[in-house]
Parts: C-alpha cells; sequence; structure tokens
C-alpha cells in the first residue's frame, strides 16, 4: 500500500493545527462556517475517479506531494522589480499576492471612487461585515469538496466591491505569484460583487519566480448586478510543476453579462471551473479560452451554466493545443431549466493534438427542460492538416515555422473573443512564446 | 536549369512515374499534356518534394544541384515554385502575413537579408498593381472563402512575390471558367523572363492558347512518349490520347 503525502487525513490535519491561527478564530460564524466545512470535506473526500465530475482529472499527483499548512500571515516579502505586470504600469491598477498573502506596500493604489478593494485577511481583521452573506454556502456543495476545503483553510484573499453605475477604464490586475516557498498550499477565497450598472475588467495573473511545487486551492464568489458588465480574464502562466485548483461561482442579474476568458499555459495540473447561474432575463455569459500543454500536463477546464431566467444567452468557445503527453480535459453543461424560454446556447471546445501522445477528453452536456430554446454544442480534436502543412512548406517556411503559423491562427481565433484590445494583444504574444518555447 | 534523368517514382508503393526524362532551360515555357492517371500531378508533387512520393530512381537536378533529398521548403528556397491544383485554405493566417513570412524564409534560405515591413508592402503594391488584384485580398486569410479563380489568382500573386526561377503549374486550368482562365494566364505571361522557366501541367490544350509554350511533351503510363512544339497541343485536341493509352512502348 502507498502512503499518501496529501489524502484527506493530511489536510484535516492542517486545519486542526492551524484552526486556532486562522483569521477570524475568533469570529463565531466564520469558525463554524470552517468547522462545518471541514466536516463535510471529511465527509466527501477528495475527489477520485468514481466522482463523476472528476472523471478524466486524476489527483494522485497531486496526493503524492505533501504541502506545508498554509502560512499565517507573516512577513511577505519580493522585490518589486521582479514582479510581473501584465499591463504597463499606469494602464491597470495592480493588487499583489506573494505566495497567497496579500502585499498593501506593492500593490498600486489609487483606485477611483466607488471601488473598494481590500484583502480578505483585513475585511476578517476588520470584523468580516457583510462577508457572511458573500460566502453564503454554494448550491451543490456536496459536489465541491475543494470549495469546502478551501472555506475551512482560507487565509486570505481579495474582496472587490464596485459600487452602481461606476466605469473603470483602466482594467484591474491582479498578481498572484506564488514558488516563494516549495510545497506550500494557498487556499485564496474572493469575492466579487459589482453594482448596478458598473462596468469592470478584472485581469487574473497566475505565475511564480521559480520551479517550486506548491498548490493553489482558490475559490471566487461573483455577483454580478442588473445591467453591469465584468470582463474576467485568467491568465495561468505558472511553472509546470505546481496544482492550480480554482473554482468560481458566479450569479448574473438582469440584463448583467459576465465574460471570462482563461489563458492556461502552465501547471503540472490545472483544474479551472466555472459555475455561472443565469438568475434573470438578458443576463449572458461568455466563457471563453484556449489552453496549450507539453510534457506531463494536465489541463481541465469545467464550466456549468445553469439558464434560469427567460431570455438568457450563453456562448462558449474553447481551443486547446497539446504537445508531448500532455492531457486536456474539457467539461461544460448547460442546464436550461423550465422557465428559461428563448434561451440561447453555443458551446464549442476544440482540440489540436500534436504529438501522438497526447490526449483530450472532452464532455459536453446538454440539459433542456423548457422547449424554446436554441443551443448547440460541438467538439473536436484532431492533428494538424497535412496538406496546409504541405501548402507552407513548399512556399519555404520550414516544418517548424509552418506549424507555429497553424497553431497560433488556430488559437488566436479563440482570442478573438476577448474584447480589450491591449489584453488581446498580450494573450497573442503569450501564445507566440509559448510556441517557439515549446516546438513540439 | 532543370535536368530529369530517367526519373522513376512511387506513390504509397505504386509505381507512378517510370523513367522521365526532361530538360528545361532558362527562358523556356514547356508543357506536359497527357490522360488522366498518366503522372502528371505526381511529376508536379515529386518537384515539390511533397511526403509520400518517393524517388526510387533516376535524378532530378536544379541548377546542377540534386534536389531529391531536399526538403519542400529547401525546394522553395532554391526556386521552385508549385501552384496547386487545388489551393489550400489557412483560416486565421492573412495573406500578407503568410506573404511576408514565406518570402523572408527563402531570403534566409538563400543568404540574403530579410525584408522589413515597409520594404516588403513596397515590394507587395507593385505586384499587387501588375496583375490587377485588389489590395483587400491580402488582408483576407488565405483562400479561405475564394472562388476557384481567386484561389489560382492568389497562387499568381505568390508566385510573383516569391519570384521562383521554376513554377510548375499542376493543372491550373481546372476548375476555371474561360474568363478566369484568361486572368490567370494573364498573370503567368507577365511573369515570363529571361531568367525563369514554366512548367504547364495540364489536360487539356486550351490554357495552351494564352501560356504559349515552346515545348509540348505527352506524358502516358508514366514516360514521356512524345515531345514537340505548340503544334502538338492542337494535335492532342483534336485527335486525343488514344494513341497513347494502353502499354505504350
Amino acid at each position: 500500500m502507498v502512503t499518501l503525502a496529501s489524502d484527506k487525513e493530511a489536510f484535516i490535519a492542517q486545519y486542526d493545527q492551524s484552526k486556532d491561527h486562522l483569521p477570524g478564530s475568533d469570529i463565531a460564524w466564520l469558525a463554524e462556517l470552517r468547522a462545518k466545512n471541514i466536516a463535510l470535506f471529511e465527509e466527501i473526500g477528495l475527489p477520485t475517479g468514481k466522482t463523476e465530475l472528476w472523471k478524466f482529472t486524476n489527483l494522485n499527483p497531486l496526493k503524492k506531494q505533501a504541502f506545508s499548512s498554509p502560512s499565517i500571515k507573516g512577513k511577505v516579502s519580493a522585490n518589486s522589480n521582479e514582479l510581473p505586470r501584465l499591463l504597463e504600469e499606469g494602464s491597470s491598477y495592480r493588487l499583489v499576492f506573494i505566495d497567497g498573502h496579500y502585499s498593501a506596500d506593492l500593490s498600486d493604489d489609487g483606485l477611483p471612487s466607488g471601488v473598494s478593494l481590500q484583502s480578505l485577511s483585513s475585511v476578517i481583521t476588520a470584523g468580516a461585515t457583510d462577508l457572511e452573506a458573500s460566502i453564503i454556502p454554494r448550491e451543490r456543495e456536496e459536489e465541491q469538496p475543494l470549495v469546502a476545503l478551501n472555506t475551512a483553510l482560507m487565509s486570505d484573499g481579495y474582496v472587490l466591491k464596485i459600487a452602481n453605475d461606476v466605469s473603470i477604464d483602466l482594467p484591474i490586475e491582479i498578481l498572484h505569484f506564488g514558488g516563494g516557498k516549495a510545497e506550500q498550499s494557498y487556499h485564496n477565497r474572493n469575492v466579487i460583487s459589482i453594482g448596478s450598472g458598473s462596468k469592470v475588467t478584472i485581469i487574473e495573473n497566475v505565475t511564480d519566480r521559480s520551479d517550486n511545487v506548491y498548490f493553489s486551492n482558490s475559490a471566487t464568489e461573483v455577483f454580478v448586478g442588473e445591467n453591469a458588465t465584468l470582463h474576467h480574464y485568467r491568465i495561468q502562466a505558472s511553472n509546470k510543476t505546481a496544482f492550480l485548483v480554482s473554482s468560481t461561482e458566479a450569479v448574473v442579474n438582469k440584463g448583467a453579462s459576465y465574460d471570462s476568458f482563461l489563458l492556461n499555459t502552465g501547471a503540472r495540473l490545472s483544474r479551472t471551473e466555472t459555475n455561472v447561474s443565469l438568475v434573470a432575463e438578458n443576463s449572458s455569459c461568455h466563457l471563453n479560452g484556449a489552453y496549450m500543454g507539453t510534457d506531463d500536463q494536465h489541463c481541465d477546464i469545467t464550466t456549468r451554466v445553469d439558464h434560469k431566467s427567460p431570455h438568457t444567452t450563453c456562448d462558449e468557445v474553447i481551443k486547446g493545443v497539446l504537445g508531448g503527453k500532455a492531457r486536456g480535459v474539457f467539461q461544460g453543461k448547460i442546464i436550461v431549466h423550465e422557465l428559461a424560454q428563448k434561451t440561447v446556447g453555443n458551446q464549442s471546445h476544440r482540440a489540436m493534438l500534436l504529438s501522438e501522445r497526447a490526449e483530450v477528453d472532452a464532455k459536453p452536456e446538454l440539459e433542456i427542460f423548457a422547449d424554446d430554446v436554441i443551443c448547440s454544442h460541438g467538439c473536436t480534436s484532431g492533428q494538424i492538416d497535412g496538406e496546409q502543412l504541405f501548402y507552407l512548406r513548399s512556399r519555404g517556411l520550414s516544418s517548424e515555422q509552418a506549424q507555429a503559423l497553424l497553431v497560433n491562427a488556430f488559437l488566436a481565433d479563440a482570442v478573438e473573443a476577448v474584447q480589450n484590445d491591449s489584453l488581446k494583444d498580450l494573450l497573442l504574444v503569450k501564445i507566440a512564446d509559448w510556441l517557439e518555447q515549446n516546438p513540439n | 536549369m532543370l535536368e530529369i534523368k530517367n526519373l522513376h517514382a512511387e506513390v504509397d508503393g505504386k509505381s507512378i512515374l517510370k523513367g522521365i526524362n526532361l530538360n528545361i532551360n532558362k527562358g523556356e515555357v514547356h508543357a506536359i499534356m497527357g490522360p488522366n492517371g498518366s503522372g502528371k500531378s505526381t511529376l508536379a508533387n515529386v518537384l515539390a518534394g511533397r511526403d509520400d512520393y518517393d524517388i526510387t530512381e533516376g535524378s532530378v537536378l536544379f541548377d546542377g544541384k540534386d534536389i531529391s533529398e531536399l526538403e519542400p521548403e529547401e525546394r522553395a528556397g532554391e526556386g521552385i515554385f508549385l501552384a496547386f491544383q487545388y489551393p489550400v485554405e489557412i483560416p486565421g493566417v492573412t495573406n500578407t502575413t503568410f506573404l511576408k513570412e514565406a518570402l523572408n524564409a527563402q531570403r534566409k534560405y538563400r543568404g540574403e537579408e530579410e525584408l522589413g515591413g515597409m520594404e516588403f508592402v513596397k515590394l507587395i503594391r507593385s505586384k499587387t498593381k501588375e496583375l490587377g488584384i485588389k489590395d483587400d485580398m491580402l488582408k483576407r486569410a488565405v483562400n479561405v472563402g475564394f472562388s476557384g479563380g481567386e484561389k489560382k489568382r492568389n497562387d499568381i500573386l505568390q508566385m510573383a512575390v516569391l519570384n521562383p526561377k521554376l513554377a510548375v503549374l499542376d493543372e491550373t486550368d481546372s476548375g476555371l471558367d474561360i474568363d478566369a482562365l484568361k486572368i490567370v494566364a494573364e498573370g503567368v505571361n507577365k511573369l515570363r523572363a529571361e531568367n525563369n522557366a514554366i512548367l504547364v501541367i495540364t489536360h487539356y490544350q486550351r490554357l495552351l492558347n494564352y501560356i504559349v509554350p515552346d515545348k509540348v511533351h505527352v506524358l502516358a503510363n508514366g514516360k514521356i512518349q512524345r515531345t514537340g512544339g505548340k503544334e502538338l497541343a492542337l494535335e492532342l485536341e483534336e485527335k486525343g490520347y488514344a494513341d497513347y493509352s494502353g502499354e505504350a512502348a
């Protein structure tokens, strides 16, 4: 029998050791919430291949790795020069997390009025007012043991609140900079709440400064108020030993829009889960993304959209490119509830396999309980087209150049969905860089 | 410029070319005509270096250099251009990007300096003007949504920009109506020069009304059966390929 370093018991032991030091241990409702969630986690355990939602993603590589207790807020150190910026200084408000901890010193100030951005730890220290309502138990919490673990162990994160009718011109860039110490785990909890009629762009940049193994298990609760728009972009370009699990739960109100894009190139294993509830008329979401994997990387993108009201729309375009022994997983569920007439839901996932040992599993699911809807889904996977390759080579491009051009074109198509032009350019550069570094 | 000696080639283990001899000099236009299945397209693909087209015997010299072991991109760099029977669509790659990458890859191969943005734009503008091609074609993805005629013209534009020593036109007339055929032929004629050569591969004589060859070869059963002047094409148009079918000697 193999002894696993990070099995269920190890995480429970972590909780037992740290519960008295976790932020808010003196706040009754919070301590109770943590206790309840560790009990839930204990009951369900870590997902295995028998768990339907985790059928294609095996957490064994994670279980074999020991992780230390989440460090309690101590000194956060990093040289500000080594911190990457996605957008030029002055063209975004940057919030910095180092190894899971918020750093006020390294973050930009001067946020416009109507915007409140605080770290979770400071919100808790200040008494955790309003927080309880923001981290109400999710629907189907029994299906989300890692979110339960997050709730039990969360020690930092961000709470972003935008008042009504505020449009922020510059994006908010959130840097999650990990890898400072080996074998650490971070359980960040974030809350994003956008007031009615407001408009904001958030770009999360998940990256690191070393090849250290770490485990980031984050959870984010999103509320998009009436007629508000949230562009929520996420770039996961961590090292290839990291474990990145994130779960975003978004509730989108009347006339509002949740627009997301994920670019994933990093991690030994990543699982990026997004659940969207379109709860009122004319709410919509875009769940787009592109992923690239090589070596033994595993990239799982799982989405669920609940159409709970009439006239709601969702669009989902995900593209992936896999080389080496990399594995991609796409699970996309669209549920059209009985009330949700006139729903439009379109989903597409296309994967390109660059090597014989790369693999992709796709599970699109449509569950439709209304009778007047337009829904489509399509999943394809295939290799680079030999005719296209020969055509390009016959004009002088090397085989590698031709392949890079074709893969780039394939992925660039997914990036078209991004509305922020400077970010779009940046994503294209990241894709081109990846192709240069990973000729496969 | 091109010397093909006793060329034998097979595709998927099947012998298609069975001893081709052909010499093309600078400034010449040659036509290869023949019935379906005679090996015409195989010859074009063997010259361009397509995978799975294996030379089993003989040699292909280009400017005195044996090219039979070269990769397709190396042959392109040497100055061989294949105009495809069915030009391929490349979604997401604009004509401009494609042309620039191709031209600079070839220049790099030849040890020439790569062209910068402005120089390239200047070159491409002069070529589109010369061929009467609208600039908006440059912004479109390579051949995507192009009509049959547009695809062929796009190949001719590539040829004009890349300026090969030898252009091989593989059934360029297929799928073209007479107007499109004339436009494409006009484009090819504009590119005729003392320093380059053209090999036209076709089933029908009509293309040769517009691109007038210096020599016409009849290819059947994997061998050149007869060589003559442009009048040979007219004779074939009249009599068909009946004389060359069967196991001709």
